[in-house]
């Protein structure tokens, strides 16, 4: 090794550095032989976006809330009427309500000629009946209607006279021109788009519901009250689709409660949209967080150092590393738009992930010094290491509003943005502490896609509490150092609750 | 600055005894001179041009053929930088995996081993920054060392001067490597590891002191086992 028979190994001008050089010039070792199969694996590996998992639960999400939005829209369009409406004898109203209706004979006339006259009210089958096959049923203390009030208003008597309303003095409406022994009642019924369709000469407003007052002369129209229908009977989750319907209410002994104003407002508030709001929230989410490691990053940068090393670039990213994550924080949103649907929703909070693993069959240098080749190394047992990621979040994301119910107390929501991370700490607990692990120093930002989806409750017009879930994927590599990249992807249950401090609006 | 230092400045440094003062007028001066410095085009043979436009089409068997080719080389590269042979394994993965998802970006106005060899130096700098960055932070005694001894390399063999320079604090095995192997000066190292120019020179300094006394050492010790 050493030529130990010269004795002139001190010369003065012999350049140091020039030593160095001229012995690492040419200098050559081989590498391992495994060292271009795992560069072959890395250069095949796909980035993380262009990934299975990546397009599949994105795909789901996306999935999952065209379908929840569609829940609202479509399927509640198919049941938006109740399913049993009611139309009014007339000689109840004649007989219970003379003080407030003006009965006269024709009216007499009607209860004689209709041979479907009853004591009190009779229900039409549902909407979609376009036979307007009339059902005797029994009394009840209270009848609902339904009015669509995006009809027009063509009578100068209209009850609510609201523009969205169509109440017809005549008897010329086509549904009842088949019930001649009715021509002269005041009938409260109801058609639908088939009954429409069949009666296009009298269908010019688009409408799916329609109420007839005939012959309101008998009636004291401005008696008729209007109330907001209690759909909870009907759906647990209403739609906007129904804002503007209304109903007409008669009481026990079915007198038309005079109560125009409540229609009135009502059907003004249901034009009443634009406009901004602002609210804030507090929100805490609990989930699973699991990150994934690349086989071509992990190997330089989860490394044991020291005098003891392990074998992770292997095994570690074929494990399917789970852990659970935990964020508290405050949000803030500006709704806007129509029925301020729309919001810009943004806040801060403080989250927290840990997971864990296990690194197998440890090798260790024998001796304190590190030798070169790999032949002096023995095994060690498992060793459990926990990694700890505190962060701090700020979303930025567009939400919308969907699926109010008519008395406003539930509605959906959805929002797609970003969250960017700012990095707290980094760190893993080792279970045996001999072992250290070159972890790599974690981003200090990380841009994540971020979703969440949920439903309102709403207690009063102000304060809401609300549920739901969450989903984020980061961006870029969580750790930019050592040639460390892995994702991240974490999935939460949301609990929060929104009080909104600022409506231009109602 | 020349972006390849251990192309165009092979022996720019004479390694004499630490005469710092003469050493930092040269350097300046040969700073100086570079931007008159006449700049010889390189071009690539044939067959390295057609090995690296296969290898920029992505054909596994070029890259194969690359790696085979100048892997040994910047393995021996990647091991000075190191600590461990594994940490030098990791050096070389990542830089081969860098060099062949950016081989586009090669001009070929140099050897492609040169560019190989600044993306390995630089990958062996990023995976060592976390140590070497702490070790810049603390406080290194002042060390004292004979700047009339000399020694001769040529008694070592390779292996034995590995162990040697890895044996270094961090910080300063890599300031060594750049500077008196790599050929880079103290105003380059100083912008490629964040320090300053005065904290580059000081801990070579220190570096190149520690790794003489080291070889002092090991000639001693070789020496004595020899008489006994």
């Amino acid at each position: 090794m050493n030529n130990f028979g010269n004795n002139n190994r001190k010369q003065l001008g012999k350049q140091f550095e020039e030593q160095f050089k001229n012995k690492f010039e040419n200098a050559q070792f081989t590498p391992p032989a495994h060292l271009w199969e795992q560069i072959d694996a890395a250069l095949d590996a796909k980035p993380w976006y262009k990934r299975p998992l990546f397009y599949w639960t994105s795909g789901l999400v996306a999935a999952l809330l065209l379908v929840v939005m569609f829940w609202f829209t479509l399927v509640y369009e198919g049941t938006n009427t109740p399913a049993n409406t009611t139309i009014v004898n007339t000689d109840k109203i004649e007989n219970t309500n003379s003080d407030n209706i003006n009965s006269d004979k024709s009216i007499d006339n009607n209860t004689n000629n209709s041979s479907s006259t009853n004591k009190g009210i009779r229900t039409i089958q549902t909407p979609n009946d376009t036979g307007f096959n009339a059902i005797e049923t029994d009394p009840v203390q209270e009848k609902e209607l339904v009015i669509n009030s995006n009809t027009k208003t063509t009578n100068s008597n209209s009850i609510t006279s609201d523009k969205n309303a169509t109440y017809s003095n005549n008897k010329t409406e086509n549904n009842l021109e088949n019930n001649t022994e009715k021509q002269n009642s005041s009938v409260i019924t109801s058609t639908t788009i088939k009954d429409k369709e069949k009666n296009k000469e009298s269908s010019k407003n688009n409408i799916s519901n329609r109420v007839i007052v005939d012959n309101t002369k008998n009636i004291n129209t401005e008696l008729i009250t209007f109330k907001e229908i209690d759909w909870s009977k009907y759906l647990p989750i209403g739609n906007p689709y129904f804002e503007k319907e209304i109903i007409v209410k008669f009481d026990s002994t079915n007198q038309a409660i005079a109560n125009n104003q409540n229609a009135i407002e009502t059907i003004k508030d249901a034009k009443k949209s634009s406009g901004i709001a602002i609210t804030f929230g507090i929100n805490h989410t609990q989930g699973i967080y699991k990150p994934t490691f690349r086989t071509d990053s992990i190997y330089s940068g989860l490394t044991v150092i020291e005098a003891v090393k392990s074998n992770l670039a292997e095994t570690l990213p074929q494990l399917s590393i789970s852990g659970t994550y935990q964020q508290t924080g405050f949000d803030v949103a500006l709704a806007f738009g129509k029925n301020k649907r729309w919001s810009i929703n943004t806040g801060i909070g403080k989250g927290k992930a840990t997971y864990s693993f296990g690194s197998t069959n440890y090798i260790r240098y024998v001796g304190s010094n590190i030798p070169v080749s790999r032949d002096s190394l023995i095994q060690l047992p498992i060793n459990q290491v926990e990694v700890n990621y505190d962060w701090l979040q700020v979303p930025i994301a567009i939400g919308y509003q969907f699926g109010e119910t008519r008395a406003k107390k539930f509605s959906g929501f959805a929002q797609l943005g970003t969250a960017i991370e700012f990095l707290s700490s980094y760190s893993y607990t080792s279970a045996n502490p001999n072992f250290t692990y070159a972890i790599g120093n974690h981003r200090t930002t990380n841009t994540q896609v971020w979703t969440q989806a949920g439903i309102n409750f709403h207690i009063t017009n102000r304060w809401a509490i609300w549920g739901g879930g969450t989903y984020k994927s980061s961006l870029s590599s969580l750790i930019n150092e050592n040639g460390v990249t892995f994702s991240s992807q974490a999935y939460g249950w949301q609990v929060g609750t929104r009080f909104t401090v600022f409506n231009s609006g109602k | 600055m020349s972006e390849f230092p251990f192309m165009s400045n092979l022996s720019a440094h004479n390694g004499s005894q630490s005469i710092e003062n003469s050493e930092n007028q040269k350097e300046e001066q040969e700073l100086n001179n570079e931007t008159t410095t006449t700049r010889i085009s390189y071009i690539p043979s044939s067959t390295e041009a057609q090995l690296i436009n296969d290898c920029i089409k992505g054909k596994r068997q070029a890259q194969r053929t690359l790696y085979e080719q100048f892997a040994p080389k910047m393995y021996a590269i990647a091991m000075r930088y190191a600590k461990t042979t594994l940490e030098a394994d990791d050096i070389l993965q990542e830089s081969f995996i860098n060099v062949f998802k950016h081989i586009e970006s090669f001009t070929q106005d140099c050897p492609i081993e040169f560019w190989i060899r600044k993306i390995v130096v630089n990958q062996a700098l990023k995976t060592g920054r976390s140590k070497y960055d702490k070790a810049f932070k603390e406080e290194v005694s002042d060390i004292n060392y004979n700047s009339e001894e000399n020694i001769i390399l040529d008694h070592f063999d390779l292996e034995e001067i590995l162990q040697i320079i890895r044996r270094l604090p961090d910080g300063f095995q890599q300031i060594f490597n750049l500077y008196a192997i790599e050929g880079y000066k103290h105003k380059e190292i100083a912008e490629l590891l964040g320090i300053s120019v005065g904290t580059s020179k000081s801990q070579y300094a220190r570096a190149r002191a520690q790794l003489q006394e080291m070889l002092l050492k090991e000639d001693k010790s070789y020496e004595q086992l020899r008489k006994q």
